[in-house]
């Protein structure tokens, strides 16, 4: 009785309803259609219980993960141009990582319990996975850090055995930390797609998006510590704003395919309360002005340090205003109960 | 009908659940669409109040269709019995019965003329009344007369008497006009589908269909039962709905019969105990009349006599007083002494609940014990009974919590301030059931005993706790007096103290003191020979049942009724849990009369004492063993053969015939007119409730003319037919909520499933007030006003009746000012005012008007906070359950 | 210790399902066992919230009259394990003899692949010997994807002690051999217990009755996969659509495609790092 070929032969029950067939539902409407199929407007979803530590979180630990890898590129080919990229990456990669455990472990339920996301090797669990790769992660980083700091202390006395600890290091993160480190950047949209909330749900673009939020920052990151400390004109500047601009590219792209997945399930972001943090924050002040101000002919170059540092503040707000908006978005998403029976449609 | 039993008795309606999944049809009829209307096959709304209209219905039905079981009807029924052709019915007086008395507002049934024919003939004047107890009629005593006090056949016996048997005269071919069953077709005779649906509100064919189910599933091989609960009693007419049922189920032969019957849907709090035993102040234990103080009671034999019958089974009346007066006075009751009946308080007035509280009201009651009982919220006329409690000197509340009875005196916001209030209240907290053993005795007149399972907390105790040690301490205090007045206390015989320091089932000794051994009282209940010992135990021999009660004073027995529960000292049956493979499971608890599990049995046989079918046996008469046998225990003599017939001088049981199941009756048949018993009339008669919007369709006479009104400034009534209350509301119950909120408002986890007072209405009454779903209410009814949230919907719907637009609405009456949460209370709204026969009041139906909008009198704040979250902490251990898991899991 | 590293180290299968583990010498599987919740015979009684929430001494909601029919507690949460549902289908304009009230015991799926035990990141859910699945209340630690991650709604986190709860399928008394506390309180049997496949023999069977007798609209929803989401081990009979009890229709498992997604995710990543590279060089060379 019902299996599914019984339902493709057998003639579907007159008003009733019969079971799905394994993608190819009849799912008919009952007898009576006057009814609505709402259940008074209750949520079929449980909201997120994450807070403001959770899109901190995602925005620290994609600029950590995306500044070192920046960081290391610099150092594997970027030569003397980029020395200082290296080092001053991996120390805004390791400042950006510092909060990230501490934003983690307060947002749990039980902060005592914080190591039990150690206890297992799971990596079908995203939120497993992604704290291995933290854990990981935030050890080469400091094996990094620390090797600058010798390398800053140590001038000259430079023995045989520093330079096999150097090379190893360099070893451990290029082919280590910048793998970690790029998941650490990206896993977290994969995280959020990894649920059933509707405007996240097996989104493909989170991760990409995520990613290139992630690239984005760390470049600005480092470009705003570089104008920070001295107003001139580094000629590393250029080719971090290129990448930079690459990355926007990218990430308005993913935002486009994000939004365009989600469709009508993006509209707590689109049109709610998140709107502004959305269109102004995200698109305004972390693409459309950060690519303007670049679209400056030449004398950007020769501009004010302060123009640089908010073009760069402008871009960092951007990818943290994204983050906050689509993390704190789930939260209407969820309970917005149409939003619940349209992203569980048997075709969607 | 009469009752929501999916949501007022959900454990016991798993088995309506489980014969409808075996084909057998659920018809609910009732005012509101509700969750027993939910599962049912077949939803009829009518008019609250409209009960007897819709089963006149039925019955004319039936009797137009000739649908009735004839053989049974004619065998086992008085419906050919001739009645005295000076009777009047309401067909004839415009709405009365004859025999009206108009200044007492009562009936004579004597001048009635409400008597079968003298056996000499129809103008023989027949002698003796049958109401003759009730002559005073300024009490309305209750209770025993509509088992078996009255007699009809106070006819005198004449020795020449054309019937065999000394039975009164019968008309066979039931063509007589003065025949039982012709009279019964007059009555209804304009109670048509068409007339019934426009007093009920409902349609014609919903008439119809509801009695073609009825009748297609009646007869031989098949039964029909008709479950009932205080939807049908807490009316004017309460008795008469019933008396209705009865009547239809005679006419359909569903009485005594398997599937068949009436079911009374009782109370949890063993509320059917509470008439046995009985808490009732008009009745004695076993149904035996309180006496009342007048000559016909005074002497023993006076008694005996005017309240039992010389045939049928109450012939034995004075074997069940004796047993019961020596079980109460022991060794002190002697046949010299009338066995000290005279001991035995006398009534001299309507002590029921109504007439009570309304005297208390007037600041006429001292003092007052509540065991258990919420009349400050649950009272009919809830302000009325605060007033009373408000008027006492003292009162002493035993409950669980404090209720609204309890604080009256602090939380009642429609009341006056405490420091206007002298009453001395004096809170006894109680054990709750897990904590007290003891036995309830369900509908199916089935005691199951329950064991205590870990000492009450603190200083709560039983009710029996409470009661004995109070009578040991009043012993105490008169001790020494010599008043005559006082003897009675001081012989009561009071000694139910454990022999032994009693154990909980994990082994440990119990740490209450003075804890009676109940078992002890539920022997003396069963009674014992007096004289006689047993050898196994050196105790008294126990009674085997009641037949083995005595008027010579040799055995003793609390209650006639439950003799056989205990039979030997270590078998106390109430508490056997043996399944067998008889579905009538005779070895699972004790039901009385004598594990007698369906009364009136002897009607599942045809008159030659065989089954009316084999789907449909039961018991029938073995002629090898002579004697009946079957599943269940006869509710006859074993022995006596179908074809015995009584000759006319034959008295007690040998009057009673082989074909003859209704053993109480003195003419063994079930009254389909009833000469006696009834106040109201020896025929149901739809009458208007006593507040109503319409005027009665069928007679002049709009409400019963026996009801008992109680004139005073707390209790108004509206006119009748009503035109400033126009909408007809009804009391009912949620499964949530118990009763007035006692024990389920002060518990989280039932007040978080309805934490709100509110009132169903139908979308067409909203609108036309105003009132938005989930908004608020006020109800206002002659007595007083009420707030309440709006509870908008389709289950409720307005009714055309005889062209006027009626609605309707349901207030539950759960909510009141004491527990977690609070709400107005539904009572304050209710009318005192009594039926005649049993003091019942009118809860279920009452006027009112509806607007939107809030009191805001205080009466949704709590008196206690939110009880903290349940601890982690362990629960006692206690032992394992007696019922192995998924005993009843079998279907 | 080698518990403990075990413990650390706990591989999970990508099918993710438990060997059921058995106690007794003949090393056989335990039976999974479930619930199969049959609406048509649900009065609306609450019984099985109530013995649900005394059984486990869960706390209140809070009072809240919601106005949604009989249905003042809404949905399953950390404090609410069986909730029950009331949808009315009476319409006051139409004859009564059409109305419904529509009545049904909700609870956790125990979903055959649970998405709250693929998310959670500790090893505190898993699948018991029972085959159901059971938040392991020493270990959660209250981070909160698994309430995300259930597209019934079903998790929720206490307030009280941080961590998330939902029903257990009375693991402690299915471990005492004693049916769950919801379906020892129905009275009418809607609730019932019992090893799965046993279970959905009968509720096949029951929609099978359901349907020769007229109740055409009677059907089994998770007694089989529902498009590629697993059966669920808590099943229903139904007679209205999912939407109309505030089930979903097809419920989505959030993990599928999750790899393909991390794939996406680090191209891009890489992709924008090889370029900073090619930039990069290109920068030291201009």
């Amino acid at each position: 009785m019902n299996r599914p070929d019984d339902l493709n032969a057998a003639a579907p029950l007159e008003g009733g309803i019969t079971r799905p067939d394994n993608g190819r539902e009849h799912i008919r409407r009952p007898i009576d259609e006057t009814f609505p199929r709402n259940y008074y407007d209750v949520p079929m979803l449980k909201p997120p219980v994450w807070t403001w530590e959770i899109a901190s979180y995602f925005f620290l630990g994609g600029l950590s993960g995306g500044s070192f890898a920046l960081a290391r590129m610099a150092d594997r080919f970027g030569g003397k141009t980029m020395a200082d990229v290296r080092r001053i990456g991996t120390l805004v990669a390791f400042s950006a990582f510092l909060p990230c455990p501490a934003l983690l472990i307060a947002d749990l339920g039980d902060r005592k319990r914080f190591h039990y996301m150690l206890r297992v090797f799971k990596p079908k669990s995203p939120m497993n996975f992604g704290a291995w790769v933290l854990s990981l992660f935030g050890g080469v980083l400091t094996i990094a850090v620390l090797k600058e700091w010798l390398l800053g202390r140590a001038r000259g006395k430079k023995g045989r055995i520093f330079s096999v600890l150097s090379f190893g290091t360099d070893l451990l993160s290029d082919f280590a930390g910048v793998p970690l480190g790029l998941l650490l950047a990206g896993y977290t949209g994969v995280l959020l797609s990894t649920t059933a909330t509707p405007i996240w749900a097996r989104n493909r673009w989170l991760g990409p998006l995520f990613s290139a939020g992630a690239i984005s920052s760390g470049a600005a990151a480092i470009g705003l510590a570089e104008a920070a400390m001295s107003g001139k004109r580094r000629r590393s500047g250029r080719p971090l704003r290129r990448v930079e601009m690459a990355s926007r590219v990218a990430e308005a792209a993913a935002l486009g395919g994000f939004l365009l997945e989600a469709g009508r399930l993006a509209k707590p972001l689109t049109h709610g309360k998140y709107a502004a943090h959305l269109w102004v924050g995200a698109v305004g002040l972390g693409l459309a002005l950060p690519t303007l101000l670049s679209a400056l002919p030449g004398r950007f170059e020769k501009s004010h340090r302060w123009l640089k540092i908010g073009s760069a503040a402008a871009s960092l707000a951007g990818v943290f205003a994204l983050r906050w908006a689509i993390t704190q978005a789930g939260t209407p998403s969820a309970n917005d109960p149409q939003a619940a029976r349209d992203v569980s449609r048997p075709a969607h | 009908m009469g009752s929501n039993m999916a949501e007022a008795h959900p454990v016991g309606f798993r088995w309506p659940m489980k014969a409808k999944e075996k084909g057998a049809k659920l018809i609910h009829v009732d005012p509101r669409f509700t969750r027993t209307s939910a599962v049912a096959d077949v939803f009829v709304g009518i008019r609250a109040g409209t009960d007897i209209a819709f089963l006149g219905g039925m019955i004319n039905y039936v009797l137009t269709h000739e649908r009735w079981f004839k053989e049974y009807v004619l065998a086992y029924t008085n419906a050919s019995t001739l009645i005295d052709p000076q009777f009047g019915d309401t067909e004839d007086l415009a709405g009365k019965f004859s025999g009206y008395q108009e200044e007492e507002h009562l009936y004579k049934s004597d001048e009635g003329h409400w008597a079968y024919q003298h056996p000499d003939g129809p103008d023989v004047e027949t002698n003796g009344s049958t109401q003759h107890k009730h002559k005073s009629g300024k009490h309305g005593v209750h209770g025993h007369a509509i088992e078996g006090g009255a007699s009809t056949h106070a006819t005198k016996r004449s020795k020449a008497t054309e019937e065999p048997g000394g039975q009164p005269p019968r008309d066979e071919t039931l063509q007589d006009p003065n025949c039982v069953l012709q009279l019964l077709r007059k009555h209804f005779a304009r109670y048509t589908p068409e007339m019934v649906a426009e007093i009920c509100g409902c349609t014609a064919e919903q008439v119809v269909e509801v009695a073609e189910l009825l009748c297609a599933n009646s007869g031989r091989e098949r039964t029909s039962s008709i479950c009932y609960a205080v939807g049908w009693t807490q009316h004017t007419t309460g008795v008469e709905i019933i008396r209705a049922a009865s009547i239809l189920q005679l006419l359909l032969g569903n009485i005594g019969r398997p599937g068949g019957g009436i079911m009374a849907l009782r109370g949890h709090a063993s509320i059917q105990g509470s008439t046995d035993i009985p808490t009732l102040y008009d009745t004695l234990p076993g149904y035996l009349p309180q006496p009342v103080a007048d000559e016909n009671h005074e002497k023993l034999d006076d008694y005996c006599s005017y309240e039992g019958l010389p045939t049928g089974y109450w012939v034995n009346f004075k074997k069940f007083a004796v047993s019961l007066l020596k079980a109460w006075y022991g060794n002190e009751a002697q046949a010299e002494n009338d066995y000290r009946f005279a001991w035995i308080p006398r009534i001299d007035d309507d002590y029921s609940q109504l007439p009570y509280f309304n005297k208390m009201a007037k600041g006429e009651v001292t003092g007052y014990f509540l065991f258990g009982q919420n009349p400050g919220g649950g009272g009919p006329n809830a302000k009325l009974h605060r007033a009373g409690l408000r008027s006492l000197e003292w009162l002493v509340v035993s409950d669980w919590f404090e209720t609204e009875s309890a604080c009256f005196w602090k939380h009642d916001p429609t009341g006056p301030p405490a420091s206007e209030i002298k009453t001395e209240v004096f809170f006894i907290p109680a054990a709750s059931i897990p904590c007290k053993e003891g036995s309830f005795t369900n509908t199916q007149r089935l005691l199951q005993w329950h064991d205590k399972a870990l000492d009450p907390a603190g200083d709560c105790r039983s009710d029996a706790w409470f009661v004995y040690n109070l009578g040991k301490r009043l012993k105490a205090l008169y001790k020494d007096s010599i008043d005559p007045r006082d003897a009675p206390l001081l012989n009561l015989t009071w000694d139910y103290d454990y022999d032994e320091s009693p154990r909980l089932p994990d082994g440990t000794v119990s740490t209450i003191e003075g804890e009676p051994d109940v078992e002890k009282i539920l022997k003396e209940v069963n009674g014992w020979h007096i004289g006689q010992t047993d050898p196994k135990t050196g105790k008294p021999k126990l009674l085997g049942g009641f037949s083995d009660c005595k008027d010579d004073g040799s055995t003793a027995c609390g209650c006639w009724i439950y003799s056989g529960v205990f039979p030997e000292h270590d078998r106390n049956r109430a508490r056997e849990r043996k399944l067998t493979a008889n579905r009538v499971q005779p070895d699972w608890g004790f039901a009385w009369p004598h594990n007698r599990r369906m009364m009136y049995n002897r009607a599942s046989a045809d008159p030659e004492g065989r089954p009316w079918s084999e789907r449909k046996k039961y018991i029938w008469w073995d002629e090898a063993q002579r004697k009946w046998i079957g599943l269940d225990e006869p509710d006859f003599e074993p022995d006596k053969a179908p074809g015995y017939r009584p000759t006319p001088e034959s008295k007690g049981m040998d009057a009673i015939g082989g074909a003859d199941p209704f053993i109480m009756k003195p003419d063994g048949r079930a009254w389909l007119f009833a000469p006696g018993g009834t106040k109201d009339g020896p025929f149901p008669t739809h009458y208007e409730p006593a507040e109503s919007p319409i005027s009665n369709r069928l007679y002049r006479e709009q409400v019963s003319p026996t009801v008992r009104y109680f004139e005073g400034p707390l209790n108004p009534i509206a006119n009748t037919p009503e035109h400033d209350y126009p909408v007809v509301a009804c009391t009912f119950r949620l499964t949530e909520h118990y009763l007035s909120g006692c024990m389920s408002r002060f518990n989280s986890w039932l007040n978080e499933l309805q934490p709100a007072m509110f009132v169903e209405l139908s979308h067409e009454l909203a609108a036309e007030k105003g009132i938005e779903h989930g908004g608020w209410l006020v109800v206002e009814s002659p007595r007083g006003a009420i707030e309440a949230r709006a509870m908008v919907t389709g289950r409720l719907r307005p009714m055309v009746i005889a062209g006027q637009t009626i609605h309707q609405i349901g207030v539950p009456f759960h909510w009141g000012y004491a527990g977690e949460t609070a709400g107005s209370i539904a009572n304050d709204l209710t009318s005192l005012v009594a039926d005649s026969n049993v003091s019942m009041h009118e809860g279920k139906v009452f006027a009112c008007r509806v607007f939107a909008g809030r009191l805001g009198d205080g009466s949704d704040r709590p008196s206690v906070p939110i009880a903290p979250w349940p601890t982690r902490e362990l629960t006692p251990e206690t032992g394992p359950s007696a019922q192995p898991e998924g005993l009843m899991r079998s279907a | 210790m080698s518990d403990l590293i075990r413990d650390m180290f706990q591989l999970v299968r990508p099918e993710d399902i438990r060997v059921l583990q058995s106690d007794d010498e003949t090393g056989a599987p335990k039976q999974k066992m479930g619930f199969f919740t049959d609406t048509t015979l649900c009065i609306g009684c609450k019984a099985c919230e109530v013995a649900c929430k005394q059984w486990n001494q869960l706390p209140s909601d809070g009072f809240n009259f919601t106005g949604h029919s009989y249905d003042n507690t809404q949905h399953l949460s950390e404090s609410t394990w069986r909730h029950v549902a009331f949808v009315e289908q009476v319409d006051a304009t139409r004859d009564r003899t059409g109305s419904r009230w529509l009545m049904m015991s909700d609870v956790c799926k125990h979903c055959e692949q649970a998405p709250c035990q693929e998310a959670c990141p500790t090893g505190s859910i898993i699948y018991n010997e029972f085959g159901d699945v059971y938040v392991q209340p020493d270990i959660c630690n209250g981070c909160g994807y698994c309430v995300v991650a259930c597209p019934f709604g079903v998790l929720g986190r206490s307030e009280e002690d941080g961590h998330v709860h939902k029903c257990t399928l009375c693991y402690d008394r299915q471990r005492d051999g004693m049916t769950p506390a919801c379906a020892k309180a129905c009275p009418t049997d809607s609730i019932q217990f019992g090893p799965l496949d046993l279970l959905r023999e009968k509720a096949q069977e029951r929609v099978k009755t359901l349907q020769e007798r007229g109740d055409t609209q009677a059907y089994l929803y998770g007694d089989e996969a529902i498009g590629d989401y697993s059966p669920l081990q808590a099943f229903f009979l139904l007679t209205d659509h999912p939407n109309t009890y505030n089930l979903p229709e097809a419920p989505k498992r959030p993990a599928k495609g999750m790899t393909a997604r991390y794939l996406f995710s680090l191209a891009t990543g890489a992709a924008l790092t090889a370029l900073a590279a090619l930039f990069f060089a290109d920068g030291e060379r201009g």
